[in-house]
Order: structure tokens, then sequence, then C-alpha cells
């Protein structure tokens, strides 16, 4: 057996020993050009021939990276988004192309050439079909406890009231130079539901899906920065004491016929935020009705990550220098915090007014968790209500408002889509 | 300039309609849900109103509801607190597994094979 290898290997020398010169003849006359080639393929060369901005996008992706995982500032969504952000500015990469995508339409006939789409510009095909953040509202659907809600019912006026910001938001971003459907895409960030956002975003505005669902992600992990001031600011010591009466126990068959009702009523009143009220109300059947477990915890755990995983890189995607390196990012950053900040105003204004009329008084710091970022608005309420009264428990009281800003997000997303889109 | 080219009409009828719709939809749903409940109680056959009858309830649980909600903040801050704990390794029992390394084939205190 050895000698049979040592001969096998011999002759192999023997013939590659053989072969070469007229490798090197062959490409001696083409090697200059091919190297040149290859070094204006790289990457780095590309960086050198103008390209230098997607270092400053790099830069940031890698900022965002590290808000993630350092931070841990919404770390399932920003880190995806950050590392798509990173991939779409790798120049020479080719994994996404805008112009595959302009004018807010999708170029069938260009995607026939696979040569010329990138990894990203199918992955995005779910976000521009308006598939991932249905989808997502599938697994929140499932997650959700409409218990509290039900219970009081008088917070959904409080989700409602937290719905402000995103039309005061609209008309601000009107008077800075955004056309009306920019506006609205923009007006959402108020709602402070990252699907939501990107659905209607990616349905009026998708030259600027980028940085409105970086901008709604941001503050949505910044909640606990953001609310505490505006809620002191706004109540007083006395009424952030207040101890609110226990809520009732809510049966079974109440939790199954909510989402029933709510998904026939709304959509019929909206059929535009049909698609999302259908969703969030097939994921909380699944979960209410108790008969189909196996699905409830897939849409919770497997089929959310999924595709949070798809539509974090795809969003990241759309972020190209081009596209995020303007004046609009910046208008929107800005506009994006004043709408988070006038939607936690517009619930704690409400509940106070609210108080005028009810007998049993509600804790204004509730009305701050009508914005619709679950779980961590209520838990702001909780807090800072704590801080004030420390036997005083508003987590399940604050989830009421909480959970109905999800509806009043998703409700005012088919109001604006239907007036703009 | 900007401000003159908007249709401020337009733009504050999508504002008032906007919220209006959002109030107006979800003071609807809570007149849903209070005659959902009605509905559902009567067919129990509960003759108390849903509230009186289910603070009743909740106060004669054990637990009582205060009690549970402080069970349930110490269990959130217990798990949060979790999170933020050094990753400190701790001795763990491990499968055996074979290795030609730990193999009794190639001990040395094998019995000599004549």
């Amino acid at each position: 057996m050895k000698q049979i290898k040592k001969s096998l290997f011999r002759l192999t020398a023997f013939l590659g020993l053989l072969i070469t010169p007229f490798i090197a003849k062959a490409q001696e006359e083409n090697l200059g050009e091919s190297l040149s080639k290859f070094m204006n393929d790289t990457g780095f060369a590309r960086l050198v021939d103008g390209n230098w901005w997607c270092l400053v996008m790099i830069a940031i992706a890698c900022f965002l990276m590290y808000l993630a995982i350092v931070k841990k500032f919404e770390p399932l969504l920003l880190l995806p988004i950050a590392f798509g952000m990173l991939l779409t500015n790798l120049p020479g990469a080719g994994l996404y192309h805008p112009e595959l995508f302009e004018g807010g339409h999708i170029h069938w006939p260009d995607f026939v050439d696979a040569n010329n789409v990138g990894l990203l510009d199918y992955i995005y095909l779910g976000v521009k079909l308006g598939i991932y953040p249905c989808v997502i509202f599938i697994g929140v659907g499932a997650m959700t406890d409409f218990g509290p809600l039900l219970a009081n019912p008088k917070s959904f006026l409080l989700g409602a009231a937290a719905q402000i910001g995103i039309f005061a938001t609209f008309l601000g971003a009107l008077v800075l130079g955004f056309n009306y459907a920019e506006a609205g895409s923009i007006g959402i960030i108020g709602g402070a539901d990252g699907p939501t956002a990107i659905y209607l975003t990616s349905k009026l505005a998708p030259n600027l899906l980028g940085p409105i669902a970086v901008a709604a992600y941001s503050y949505m992990a910044l909640v606990p920065v953001i609310q505490p001031p505006i809620m002191r600011m706004l109540t007083t010591q006395k009424e952030r004491e207040i101890v609110m009466k226990q809520l009732r126990k809510v049966s079974k068959t109440e939790k199954i016929i909510f989402p029933i009702v709510v998904t026939v009523f709304v959509s019929l009143l909206l059929p535009s935020a049909a698609p999302l009220i259908g969703c969030l109300m097939l994921g909380n059947l699944m979960r209410e009705s108790g008969v189909v477990e196996r699905l409830s915890k897939t849409v919770q755990n497997e089929l959310m990550n999924i595709t949070t995983i798809f539509l974090g890189i795809s969003v990241g995607a759309t972020t190209t220098a081009s596209a995020f390196l303007n004046y609009q990012t910046l208008a929107i950053l800005v506009i994006g915090i004043i709408a988070f900040s006038l939607g936690s105003a517009g619930g704690v204004l409400l509940a106070k007014f609210m108080n005028l009329f009810l007998k049993n008084k509600i804790n204004p710091l509730i009305g701050s968790a009508g914005v619709s970022a679950v779980p961590m608005a209520a838990r702001v309420s909780q807090t800072v209500g704590q801080e004030a009264n420390p036997g005083n428990f508003l987590l399940m009281h604050a989830m009421g408002p909480n959970v109905a800003g999800v509806i009043g997000s998703a409700v005012a997303a088919g109001i604006l889509l239907s007036f703009l889109g | 300039m900007t401000m003159l080219a908007i249709d401020w009409g337009f733009a504050l009828l999508v504002t008032g309609m906007g919220m209006g719709v959002v109030f107006l939809l979800l003071i609807v749903l809570i007149w849903i849900i209070g005659l959902q409940t009605k509905i559902i109680n009567g067919l129990t056959g509960s003759v108390k109103s849903a509230s009186e009858s289910h603070t009743v309830a909740t106060t004669e649980t054990h637990p009582t509801p205060h009690e549970q909600a402080a069970i349930a903040m110490a269990m959130h801050l217990y798990y949060n607190a979790h999170d933020e704990e050094p990753h400190v390794i701790t001795i763990q029992e491990v499968e055996k597994r074979y290795s030609p390394w730990s193999s009794k084939i190639y001990s040395m205190r094998n019995t000599f094979i004549k």
C-alpha cells in the first residue's frame, strides 16, 4: 500500500513539473492585467475611488452594534439592522440594489437576471410586500394578554390619546418640508410600534425606511430614559401616589371573543388596518383558545425569531449611504423623539382629564404606557409609580393602555394609509 | 415658502379625522366590550353586575391580588438581577465521552498479551 502511495506521489510531482512551464507561459501575458483587474475589483480600491462615505456608514453600523451588544438597546432588532447596514455598505459586495425598488415599486423584470440581484434584494421583498411586519404581529398577538384591557376598557381611551404624537408629528414633518406620505411615515414613530412603523413606511415612503426604523427602535429602547421626566413634569406627587382598584378577573370566553370581535369591527370600519389588526388578533386567538398550543408556541418563538432576523437585515440593507447620510435622517431623528414625547404626554394628560369625572381615580402614570412599546412602557409606569409610593403596583393597570396602544397605532396606521396611500 | 406650499386644509383634515377615527373606534370598542361582558355574564347566570361580582371574587383569592403583584414584581426583579450577574463558571457534571486518550484499550496498564 505504501509503495503504491509513493509511486502515485512521484507521478503527480513529475506531471506537475512537466506542465508548469506551459501554464507560466500562458499566464505571463495576462498576469499584469489580471492583477490590476483583481486589485480594482476589491472593496478597498472602491473605497479609495470616491466611496469614502461607505466608511462613515460602516462606522455608524459599528456604533449601532455597540449599542445593541454592550448597551443592550433592543438588541433583537438593532443587531440585525446594524449588520444589514454593514453588509449593504461594503463597496462591491452588491448585496442590495436600491434601483430594483426605485419609485416605490418592485421592478420584477430586473429580478430575472440573477447576476444583478443580491441576497438582500430577495430578503427585502418580504418588507416591500408587507409580509414581515404582519407575521411579527401574529407573534406579538400570541404573546399579548388583553386581560387587563378587558378588565378596564377605559384603558382604550389612554391608548387612543397616546396616538396624538403621531398626528402632531405628521404636521411637524410637513412644516419641515417632507411630503404628505413621508410626513405620515415619520409621524408613526410616535406610535412606538416597530412593525407598524415599518409596514406603513414600506407602503408610503420606502425611501425613508432605514432612518425611520432606526429612529423607531432606538427610541423604543430609550423609553426608560425619555418617559420618566415627562411623566414627573406633568403629574403631582399626590397624583403619582394614587393606588388603583384591583382589576376584575376576565373569563376565558371574553378573551376568546375579543379578538374575533375586534378583527371584524375594525376591518369593516377601516379595511386598510385589516392586515395588521387581523394578524395581531389571529395570534391572540391562537393563544387564548388554547386548542392550538403548538401553533401558538411556534408563532411566539420560531416564526417570530426567523422573521425578526429577515426584517432586521433587510431594513438595515436599505440604509445605504446616499439614503442615510442626509438632512432628512437628522430631521427624522429629531422629530421622532418629539413624536415619542408627545405620545407619552398625551396619555398622561388624558388620564388627568379623566380623573376630573371618575369616581375611582386612575393613576395618570399609566397614561404614558399608551404608546405601544410593550411591555417596556408599562414597566416604566410601574417604576415611576413605585418611586412615589413603594406599595403601589401599577404594572397590570399599565398593561391595559399599553396593549390598547398597539391596537391604536395599528388603527392610526390604517387611517394614514387610507388617506395618504 | 414650504409652509405656503402645504395644503393645510388637507393636512388638518387628516389630523382631525385621524384622531377622531382613532378615538371613535376605540370608544365603540369600549362599548362592545361592555356589551360582550354583560352578555357573557348573563349567559353564565351571573345576576350581579360584572364589576361587583368580580371584585368580590378577586379579593377572596389566596394569595391576595396585592400579594400576587408583589410576587410578580419580586420575580421580575430577581430575574433581571440574574441577567446582570457575571458568568461565573461552576463545577458541572459532564457525561463521559469516548476518546482514544481516555480509552482503556490503549491503557498502559493492560495485561501483557503473549
